[in-house]
């Protein structure tokens, strides 16, 4: 049986909880991801940049642009508002529907 | 990193963009930030001890593959149709092979032949009637969209391009073998499409080692996708051969106007246009009323909506003499019009119908032994419910007294039909259609 996979709302909000800590730019976005998921989460790199582009549509991240010395300039992503409230919603139903399937995997 | 090194990432990170059609205001913001990341895993790589050609190869291959991050920014910018349909057809594909001349050559003709297809779209929306005009759009419409989306996909290695390709040259020669084949003897047709769709043919057979590699590994696009690629290739063209018998039912039938021809027979006062009165002269009013229960919407098309030109009919006759003058000798007919000119009006409001003199196709469905003395109708006068009357008065050219005839009546409608009837004197006929006679 195949593991489980991560589908694009679940992603969202996995780029929404780590930029709420501060804002990132893509690279940036997928070491965090992998590090933070201990390797669990090891997605192809590039659809982190389809998911920060959906959710910026969505208003619920800002995206700027930073100039870097000697590197190429960096686009970094803020956390909106209406990106905290969407987090604040989306990771207590996650929660709720990790304890109920954890009640009936651990039993 | 090597120019070199940051061209193959470009071109990676170009692939994916363009494969998305990514709105231009967005495109080079995220060309410019994929390329960035690549460049930073690729230095990345470097520092602790790779190549750059195998850092390269790893961060490309780590970034993903550029169809599907193609198709799920396609979705982000796009509607699920489109994602469904344009996403996959489009798919980003990074084509490494060198592409060969020939997919120039297609590319062209697929050009061309969207612009062909533009431009007999215009011309149908503009003087076809509405039914038709709205099929001929919509295939013209289909196939250029289809034109388009090959041309495009043909430029990044899509199999299914080079196939829809392939398929246009194939249907290009047909038709032109098929048109060339329907020619009325005598006339010379050049085929020029069917001689560049063969070569292009030939081209693309004798191009096959080039051809392999450079759509090589291209998605396949479903049965769905292909069918509708078929169809969008198939139907216009079949719609251009049976083009002449596709029915509009906005357009009326002969089984749409009630043709009546009544001839009168008798004496009384004639006279000519400007000229003398005969009096108590023998004459012959032979009268033509037509009934339109419908009559036809934009006949000639929005174009001809716009000049008001809703085309012309004709209606002729031929008096059957009982004792006609010598064939052979150069007299005059044995019965003319008096006055000379034919009256032509719509019965309920009395406004002119039409005029002595037909022209336009109606006329060439007139048998030429029946168009004594034809009559136009303006049939933008033609209202639903109404009648048209059209009524020649004749006497004898000469002054003795002659024997009654009988006369046969035709009326042809625009290119469409043509109606018939046989009456003598004091009687009234009913038309009917060539080759089905009213019992």
């Amino acid at each position: 049986m195949p593991g489980p996979r991560l589908d694009r709302g679940e992603f969202g909000l996995l780029l929404l909880a780590l930029l709420a800590k501060r804002p990132m730019y893509g690279y940036e976005l997928v070491s965090e991801l992998r590090s933070r998921s201990r390797e669990v989460i090891d997605l192809p790199e590039g659809t982190v940049y389809p998911a920060l582009r959906r959710l910026e549509r969505e208003g619920l991240i800002a995206g700027r642009w930073v100039e870097a010395a000697g590197a190429p300039r960096r686009r970094y992503y803020d956390i909106t508002a209406a990106g905290t409230k969407s987090l604040d919603e989306g990771a207590a139903a996650w929660q709720r529907f990790a304890t109920a399937a954890g009640g009936i995997l651990g039993s | 990193m090597t120019p070199e090194g940051e061209r193959r990432l470009r071109s990676f990170v170009r692939a994916i963009v363009e494969g998305a059609s990514v709105p231009r205001t967005d495109a080079d913001d995220l060309l410019d930030e994929m390329l960035g990341h690549l460049v930073e895993r690729v230095e990345a790589l470097t520092a602790e001890g790779a190549t750059e050609d195998d850092a390269i190869r790893t961060a490309t291959a780590d970034f993903g593959d550029v169809g599907a991050i193609g198709l799920e920014l396609g979705r982000t910018y796009h509607s699920r149709l489109w994602a469904s349909t344009v996403g996959v057809l489009l798919t980003a594909r990074e084509v490494t092979a060198s592409r060969p001349p020939v997919v120039g050559a297609i590319r062209l003709l697929l050009v061309l032949h969207a612009i062909v297809a533009a431009l007999i779209g215009a011309s149908a929306l503009l003087s076809e009637t509405p039914v038709r005009a709205v099929v001929a759009v919509a295939a013209s419409a289909m196939f250029i969209a289809a034109a388009v989306l090959a041309h495009r996909a043909l430029g990044t290695g899509h199999a299914w391009a080079l196939t829809f390709g392939v398929g246009v040259a194939a249907v290009t020669l047909l038709l032109g073998v098929v048109g060339v084949s329907n020619a009325p003897p005598g006339t010379t047709i050049i085929p020029v499409g069917a001689i560049a769709g063969a070569w292009i043919l030939i081209w693309t057979a004798r191009s096959g080692g080039e051809l392999r590699p450079f759509v090589a590994s291209s998605a396949p696009i479903g049965v769905r996708r292909g069918s509708a690629l078929a169809a969008a290739l198939l139907v216009p063209a079949l719609i251009g051969t049976a083009w002449p018998d596709l029915p509009d039912p906005t357009q009326a039938t002969a089984a749409d106007v009630e043709m009546t021809v009544a001839m009168e027979c008798g004496r009384r006062d004639l006279d000519i246009n400007d000229g003398p009165v005969f009096r108590d002269h023998q004459f012959v009013a032979l009268s033509l009323e037509l009934r339109w229960r419908r009559v036809d919407l934009l006949p000639n098309g929005i174009g001809g909506g716009f000049r008001g030109d809703a085309g012309s009919d004709t209606a002729g006759f031929r008096l059957d003499d009982p004792q006609p003058e010598d064939p052979s000798a150069d007299v005059f007919p044995g019965w003319t019009l008096y006055p000379n000119d034919a009256d032509v009006h719509i019965v309920e409001t009395g406004e002119s119908a039409g005029w002595w003199g037909s022209w336009g196709p109606s006329d060439a469905l007139i048998p030429p032994t029946m168009n004594a003395f034809t009559v136009a109708t303006n049939n933008a006068t033609f209202r639903a419910g109404q009648r048209v009357r059209i009524v020649w008065t004749m006497g004898p050219s000469a002054q003795e007294t002659r024997p009654w005839p009988d006369a046969q009546v035709a009326y042809a409608h625009l290119d469409r039909f043509a109606l018939f009837a046989r009456v003598r004197c004091g009687e009234q006929a009913a038309g009917y259609k060539k080759g089905v006679p009213v019992p």
